[in-house]
């Protein structure tokens, strides 16, 4: 006698013939994406219906080989968890390790860390927009913007004296003052942005062909933000104004004039992401030009004592930093020893990716690079 | 009859007209190597010139060993293209067929009007024929073989073929209104009475199907058969092969443009054999290619430079485009330039 369950089974199998379903395997090297992901995608049709990911490609163990080293030979590991943002790494670092020891930091360098922290933020949103106009074949836009980069990033290299992988910010303050002609710099870079931001929205975001495309894609809720956990652009494209440099402000981030108002208008689609990027590199050129113009009034730089026989007090102590993707957490324990005795990161892309079976579904295939570009995705964060 | 016309207006047509079936398929390989050997230097200097500005950008040195002015860098990328892929044994014969058919149609297409070799009743369709024929070959081998396993992918790239090649046979259709045969002859033998000798200044709609046939050919060469219009599923399909081989297709549309609107091999308000005395048959032949070479040269520029400053179409977008907009006006242009035609 046959059971019920083999009868429907055997229909299930009759049906699954004359259904469009196709499954599809992109990855594990996604040009969108920062780090090796695989994304296995459902397709009905053209349509995504669902999606999953395989993630740890990448998993070093970072925080462990953190917790195996001294004090002082901990700062190259911290930049390595995500090269290209790990200047947020740094300072969530550096201020969780103030915490604890109850280290001060002089308000010339928590004003060269807000210089160092926004410079950061505007190339790398670049970056972000530059993989989002290769998702979409804008090739032109891509050299613009690259352009741009270069020069914010030769700002960078002015200041640390290396373009990737700075280990600049120390607990206590920064590893060196300025040099001479970058503040100047710093506001000559201001000025030119504001005009190149404009020709970027005129030739990229606002061509039709691109408005067309992007509007509508890959839609996230508020709900949906806080159900996840989404924090950075991402959650104030979805038109909550939620930033960690205003909600907690560090680094001397209360004294500058900023707010995320009036963003209700934002649907939280892919168009208003990339929009919101743009909108937040004028928001980071003018944060820029108040902490140039202040930092006139404040001298004194002083070298730190961060040496091999470097002590941190018994404690622990947790920071978080509004990084490029969001909100960027440290945990540090501290047993009074030569190392830490326990660190964790939290960051910003675990939340998005997690929120992603709830995105995704509903896009169309042709339109999946360009929704996983722009919601700007690390893996290097997710797997360290 | 028909060669009567064509001895009238070129005078070496008797020297360079291929007699017998073997000379007229080695003439026309000739022909294809001649088209081959202009165009393909040009595109690789763009390729090379492209890389280079992106490099110069970005503050790095692009590519180096590549040969003179970067010459030799598309070949490159192709051999690495070809040496890398993993394939059955099919898909290289069928590519080969196909390519090879569509680079020898390029043979029936008159460049100068001193050099048609095949005088039959071959016309303009027949390559916009071949190019739907390389497209449903692989539509049809990738369906039934799952070799390429998204049927999407697939229908998708045959759909935008069709929504472009639509528009480009109505637009030709228009172009020979008022002729009783639509063969090569017939539309050489046209040429030369327009202003400038550019049949786009016949009439309104003339100028306009320049445009619906150019823009026509960049749709349907801008499928996945041809590129990569899905970024990243191409990236792992057989459909990114060959880059090169949309650059020969979108050349051979453009060549085909530019001998039915923008007068061919002829200069504009110039005619080489009265004005310049030229009788060497051979100097003439050169010099007509140089000119139709340099339109075609001229139109592909600007096509690549509109394709590097716009985002690129999805394919979504450039079907509604070719059925919601360019397929309605071509019938619209086909309707006046009949109606026009009529009351001229």
């Amino acid at each position: 006698m046959i059971e019920k369950s083999q009868v429907l089974q055997k229909r299930a199998e009759q049906w699954s013939k004359y259904t469009n379903i196709t499954s599809l395997q992109l990855g594990p090297f996604v040009p969108q994406v920062l780090g090796p992901v695989m994304f296995s995608l459902e397709l009905d049709g053209e349509w995504i219906t669902k999606i999953s990911c395989e993630t740890g490609f990448t998993s070093r163990n970072v925080e462990i080989g953190i917790e195996s080293r001294a004090w002082y030979s901990t700062l190259p590991l911290i930049d390595h968890i995500d090269a290209e943002s790990s200047v947020f790494f740094e300072l969530a670092y550096a201020l969780a390790i103030e915490q604890i020891a109850d280290l001060p930091v002089s308000p010339r360098e928590q004003g060269i860390r807000v210089i160092f922290s926004e410079l950061n933020r505007i190339q790398l949103h670049i970056k972000y927009l530059v993989r989002v106009a290769e998702a979409v074949g804008a090739q032109s836009a891509v050299q613009y913007l690259l352009r741009d980069r270069d020069g914010i990033i030769e700002l960078i290299e002015l200041l640390t004296g290396v373009r990737f992988g700075y280990g600049y910010i120390i607990p206590g303050g920064v590893k060196c003052d300025v040099t001479e002609g970058f503040l100047e710099r710093v506001l000559e870079a201001t000025d030119v942005l504001r005009i190149r931001i404009r020709e970027i929205q005129e030739v990229f975001i606002f061509s039709d062909i691109f408005l067309e495309r992007a509007k509508g894609v890959a839609k996230i809720s508020p709900e949906m933000t806080k159900k996840y956990g989404i924090t950075g652009p991402n959650r104030r494209a979805s038109g909550d104004g939620f930033d960690v440099r205003l909600v907690s402000a560090y680094s001397g981030y209360e004294l500058i004039d900023f707010n995320q108002e009036g963003l209700e208008v934002m649907t939280g689609d892919c168009l208003d992401r990339v929009f919101y990027r743009t909108y937040e590199m004028g928001q980071s050129a003018s944060i820029l030009r108040q902490v140039v113009e202040k930092m006139s009034h404040y001298d004194g730089f002083a070298p730190k004592n961060w040496s091999k026989d470097l002590r941190i007090p018994s404690g622990q102590g947790f920071s978080r930093v509004e990084s490029t993707r969001g909100v960027l957490g440290c945990f540090l324990v501290s047993d009074g020893g030569s190392r830490p005795a326990k660190i964790h990161f939290s960051t910003p892309s675990r939340s998005i990716i997690s929120g992603l079976p709830e995105i995704i579904p509903g896009t169309n295939l042709e339109d999946f690079p360009l929704a996983i570009a722009s919601l700007d995705i690390s893996m290097l964060e997710i797997d360290k | 009859m028909k060669s009567e016309a064509l001895s009238s207006i070129a005078p070496g047509i008797e020297l360079f007209t291929a007699q017998g079936f073997s000379l007229l398929v080695a003439t026309a390989l000739a022909h294809v190597f001649i088209f081959g050997l202009m165009l393909y230097p040009f595109y690789f200097w763009f390729t090379a010139l492209e890389r280079k500005v992106g490099a110069d950008v970005q503050a790095r040195v692009g590519p180096t060993f590549s040969g003179a002015a970067g010459l030799f860098q598309s070949i490159a990328d192709q051999v690495k293209l070809v040496i890398k892929r993993k394939n059955n044994f099919e898909f290289p014969i069928l590519s080969i067929v196909m390519l090879g058919l569509l680079f020898l149609q390029v043979g029936t297409i008159p460049f100068t009007r001193e050099l048609v070799f095949i005088r039959t009743e071959v016309s303009p369709f027949l390559f916009l024929w071949f190019v739907f024929l390389f497209n449903f070959s692989f539509w049809f081998y990738g369906t039934k073989s799952r070799l390429v396993r998204d049927e999407v992918v697939l229908n998708r790239w045959m759909i935008q073929t069709i929504a472009g090649l639509m528009p480009a046979g109505i637009a030709t259709f228009s172009a020979l209104v008022g002729l009783t045969n639509f063969d090569w002859a017939s539309i050489l033998s046209r040429q030369g009475f327009y202003p400038w000798q550019w049949r786009i200044f016949a009439s309104p709609f003339e100028f306009v199907n320049f445009f619906i046939f150019i823009l026509a050919g960049a749709l349907t060469t801008s499928s996945c058969s041809f590129s990569q219009a899905f970024t990243v599923v191409s990236a792992q399909r057989n459909s990114a092969h060959l880059p090169g081989v949309r650059f020969f297709v979108l050349a051979n549309f453009v060549t085909v443009g530019v001998i039915l609107f923008l007068g061919g091999s002829l200069l504009p308000g110039f005619i080489l054999e009265s004005q310049w005395a030229i009788e060497n048959p051979l100097l003439l032949q050169l010099l007509s290619w140089v000119v139709l070479m340099a339109k075609v040269m001229t139109v592909l520029s600007g096509l690549f430079v509109a394709e590097r400053v716009l985002p690129q179409l999805s394919s979504r977008q450039a079907t509604r485009f070719g059925f919601h907009f360019l397929l309605p006006l071509s019938i619209l242009v086909y309707i006046g330039a009949l109606v026009w035609r009529i009351f001229d």
